[in-house]
C-alpha cells in the first residue's frame, strides 16, 4: 500500500515496580511497522505489554533496547504528529468539552490562533456528534460521550497517527458498537493511520486492516493477520455472519486462547501489583470471556 | 367541566378539571417545597429559645451560670450596638457598650492575618512537597509528627521562646491551622491521575504546563477542603490563644468568654459565645459555597 510510517525495531521495554523494586519486562524483541493510512490492531491478553507498546510509540516511554522511528527519524519524546486516546478518557474534569478539545493547541505552539483553534474544536466536536455540548463539563456526560471528547481532542490537530489504548474497553456493548462504527467512518474519510489496542477479538476484526497478536508477557508478536473483509464493515448490518469473519475469528481466537490461559495461570500470583503500575486505576483480571470465548 | 358531587353537595374536583381550584391547591405546597428548610430551621430555633427562656426563668439553675434568653439578648445588644444607659452601674462590670464588637474586632484581626499566612505557606509547602521527592523527604518527618501531635502540647515551649505578647497568638493560630492545608495540598498533587498527566504530555505539555494545567487545577478542590479545615481549626487556635494570653492589652472574644465566665457574667459569656458561633457558621457556609462555585465537578462526584 505505502511505505512504513512508524517502525519499531527489536524493542525490549519494561518498567520498575516502585513498591517492591522489581524490574518487569513487558515487551521482548518486538518488531512491528505501521504503514501510512493503515488501521493496525494489537490484540493480546491483559498485561501483555500492549499499553507499553503504544506508550513507546507516543513517546511517553523509552525502550530499554531497540529503536523506534517515525518517518525515518528516531522518536524522542511526544510529538504533534502522534495523538492518543485513553481507556479512561483522560479528559480534564475542570474543562468544558470545547476547552478540552482546544487543549492540544494550548499546549503546543502549532501556529494556530486562538480563534481558529476554537473554530476547529467546534467543527471536530460536531464531527464526533457532540454538537450542543460544547460548554458542558465531563461530569455531565456519559462514558461514551467522554470518549467522544477524547477522540475529538486527539483528532483536532490532524495528527498523522492516532494511538488508541483500549478506548472502548470501559464502555457498554451498545455504546461500543456505535463508537466503533463512527470511528471506522472517520478513519476511512481521512485515511487516518491508527494503532489500536484491544483485548476483544471481535473489535479487532471489525476495525483492523492488520491484527498483530501479542503473546503473554513478556510480549512478543506471535502472528500478524491481514483482515481482508472490505470496508465499510460496520455501516450496514452485521459482518459477524460472513463466513470469512468466522474463519478469522476462529483462527484469532485459537491464537489468543493459549495466551489468555497461560496468562491466567502465570498472573494469579504476580498480576495485581504489575497492573497497578502499568494501568493505574483499572483493576483487571484475565478472563477467557474477555476474548469473546464461546 | 367534569365534576362530581360529593355527598354533602360540595364539589369535589376531579384531577385536571378545575383550573382555579388546582392553582389554590398548588400555592401552599409550592411555598413549602421551596422554603421548607428555612421554615423548619426558624421553628426549630424558636422552640429552642423558648425552652431556654423557660428554663432560665424557672430558677432551677442560678442565673450566674445560665442567663435567660432575654438577658442574653440584652447583653448581645449592649455588646454590639451599645445603649446600656443607666442599666450598667458597676464600673468593673465587663458588660460595657460595644464590648463584644471591640473584642470581636481584635479576634477577627488576629484570625484573618494568621489565616492568610497559614493558607499561603500551607499551600506552598504542600505543593513543594508534592512536586519534589527531595523536599517531601526533608519536610515529611516534621509535618507528619506535628500534624499528628496535639498542638496544645507544644505551646508551653512556644511561650518560653516567644512570651505571652501578641506574636504568640499568630504562632498558635498558624500552627493549629496550617497542617490540614499542607497535607491536603500534598494529597491533591500526589493523587493526580497518571492518565491525565500522560494525556497532557502526549499533547505536548512541558513540565511547567503539566503543573499549571493539570496538577494545580486537580489539586484546587483539595486546597479548598484544606482551607475549610484550616478555617475551623484556626478558630480553635484563636480562642485558645486568647485563653492563654489572658490579660494582655487586647482581649478578643475568647478572652471575653473566659473573663466574663470567671466573673459570673453569664449573660455576656453566652452573648459572646453566640457571636462566635454565628461567625463560625457564616465562615463554614461561606467556604461551602466557595467550593461549589470553584470546583463544580467535585461536588457532583461527591454526591
Amino acid at each position: 500500500m505505502s511505505s512504513p510510517l512508524m517502525v519499531a525495531d527489536n524493542i525490549t521495554a519494561g518498567y520498575e515496580l516502585e513498591r517492591d523494586r522489581k524490574v518487569l519486562t513487558a515487551l521482548r524483541n518486538v518488531s512491528l511497522s505501521v504503514d501510512e493510512g493503515e488501521f493496525l490492531v494489537l490484540v493480546g491478553p491483559s498485561g501483555c505489554g500492549k499499553t507499553t507498546f503504544v506508550n513507546i510509540m507516543a513517546g511517553l516511554l523509552t525502550p530499554w533496547e531497540g529503536t523506534v522511528t517515525f518517518d525515518g527519524k528516531p522518536i524522542k519524546g511526544t510529538g504533534a504528529d502522534r495523538a492518543m486516546v485513553f481507556q479512561d478518557y483522560a479528559v480534564m474534569p475542570w474543562r468544558t468539552v470545547e476547552h478540552n478539545v482546544m487543549m492540544p493547541f494550548e499546549l503546543r505552539d502549532l501556529g494556530v490562533s486562538k480563534k481558529e483553534s476554537k473554530a476547529r474544536a467546534h467543527e471536530m466536536i460536531k464531527t464526533v456528534g457532540l454538537a450542543g455540548f460544547e460548554t458542558s463539563y465531563p461530569h455531565e456526560l456519559s462514558g461514551g460521550m467522554k470518549q467522544r471528547v477524547g477522540i475529538a481532542r486527539a483528532l483536532v490537530t490532524q495528527p498523522r497517527v492516532l494511538l488508541a489504548d483500549e478506548p472502548f474497553g470501559a464502555l457498554d456493548a451498545m455504546t461500543r458498537q456505535v463508537l466503533q462504527q463512527q470511528l471506522e467512518e472517520l478513519v476511512m474519510l481521512a485515511s487516518q493511520t491508527v494503532v489500536f489496542i484491544t483485548h476483544s477479538v471481535d473489535e479487532a476484526i471489525a476495525l483492523g486492516d492488520r491484527i498483530a497478536v501479542i503473546s503473554h508477557r513478556p510480549g512478543t508478536v506471535r502472528e500478524i493477520i491481514e483482515v481482508d473483509i472490505p470496508r465499510p464493515r460496520l455501516a450496514e448490518g452485521e459482518i459477524t455472519g460472513l463466513p470469512r469473519y468466522g474463519e478469522l475469528r476462529e483462527h484469532l481466537w485459537s491464537l489468543v486462547e493459549d495466551e489468555a490461559l497461560g496468562a491466567a495461570d502465570a498472573d494469579e500470583i504476580a498480576a495485581d501489583g504489575e497492573w497497578a503500575a502499568e494501568n493505574a486505576g483499572s483493576a483487571m483480571t484475565v478472563n477467557p470471556s474477555d476474548f469473546g470465548a464461546p | 367541566m367534569t365534576q362530581l358531587k360529593g355527598k354533602s353537595g360540595t364539589q369535589v374536583p376531579v384531577m385536571g378539571s378545575e383550573p382555579r381550584l388546582r392553582d389554590a391547591e398548588r400555592t401552599w405546597p409550592r411555598i413549602w417545597r421551596r422554603y421548607r428548610y428555612p421554615i423548619i430551621t426558624a421553628i426549630n430555633l424558636t422552640i429552642f429559645f423558648l425552652i431556654w427562656e423557660a428554663f432560665g426563668q424557672s430558677g432551677r439553675v442560678p442565673s450566674i451560670f445560665f442567663p435567660t434568653f432575654v438577658d442574653m439578648m440584652r447583653a448581645l445588644k449592649i455588646g454590639w450596638i451599645g445603649g446600656s444607659g443607666d442599666t450598667v452601674n458597676e464600673t468593673f462590670d465587663l458588660l460595657q457598650d460595644y464590648v463584644i464588637a471591640k473584642n470581636a474586632w481584635v479576634t477577627l484581626k488576629f484570625y484573618a492575618i494568621s489565616m492568610v499566612v497559614a493558607i499561603v505557606f500551607g499551600v506552598i509547602i504542600g505543593l513543594a512537597m508534592g512536586a519534589s521527592k527531595w523536599l517531601d523527604a526533608i519536610f515529611s518527618p516534621y509535618v507528619w509528627t506535628l500534624s499528628s501531635l496535639p498542638r496544645i502540647a507544644i505551646f508551653p515551649i512556644l511561650v518560653l521562646f516567644i512570651g505571652l505578647d501578641d506574636p504568640i497568638k499568630y504562632w498558635i493560630i498558624i500552627l493549629t491551622a496550617i497542617f490540614p492545608l499542607i497535607v491536603n495540598t500534598w494529597a491533591g498533587v500526589k493523587t493526580t491521575p497518571q492518565s491525565l498527566i500522560n494525556a497532557a504530555r502526549v499533547f505536548g505539555a512541558s513540565r511547567l504546563q503539566l503543573y499549571r494545567k493539570v496538577v494545580l487545577p486537580y489539586t484546587l478542590p483539595f486546597v479548598i477542603s484544606g482551607i475549610q479545615l484550616a478555617l475551623s481549626r484556626g478558630l480553635v487556635g484563636v480562642v485558645l490563644a486568647e485563653f492563654l494570653t489572658g490579660a494582655s492589652k487586647d482581649g478578643g472574644l475568647g478572652w471575653l468568654i473566659f473573663r466574663s465566665a470567671r466573673g459570673f457574667n453569664s449573660n455576656l459569656t453566652y452573648a459572646a459565645l453566640i457571636s462566635l458561633a454565628f461567625f463560625a457558621l457564616v465562615l463554614v457556609q461561606g467556604t461551602r459555597t466557595m467550593e461549589t462555585r470553584i470546583a463544580p465537578w467535585r461536588t457532583v462526584s461527591k454526591a
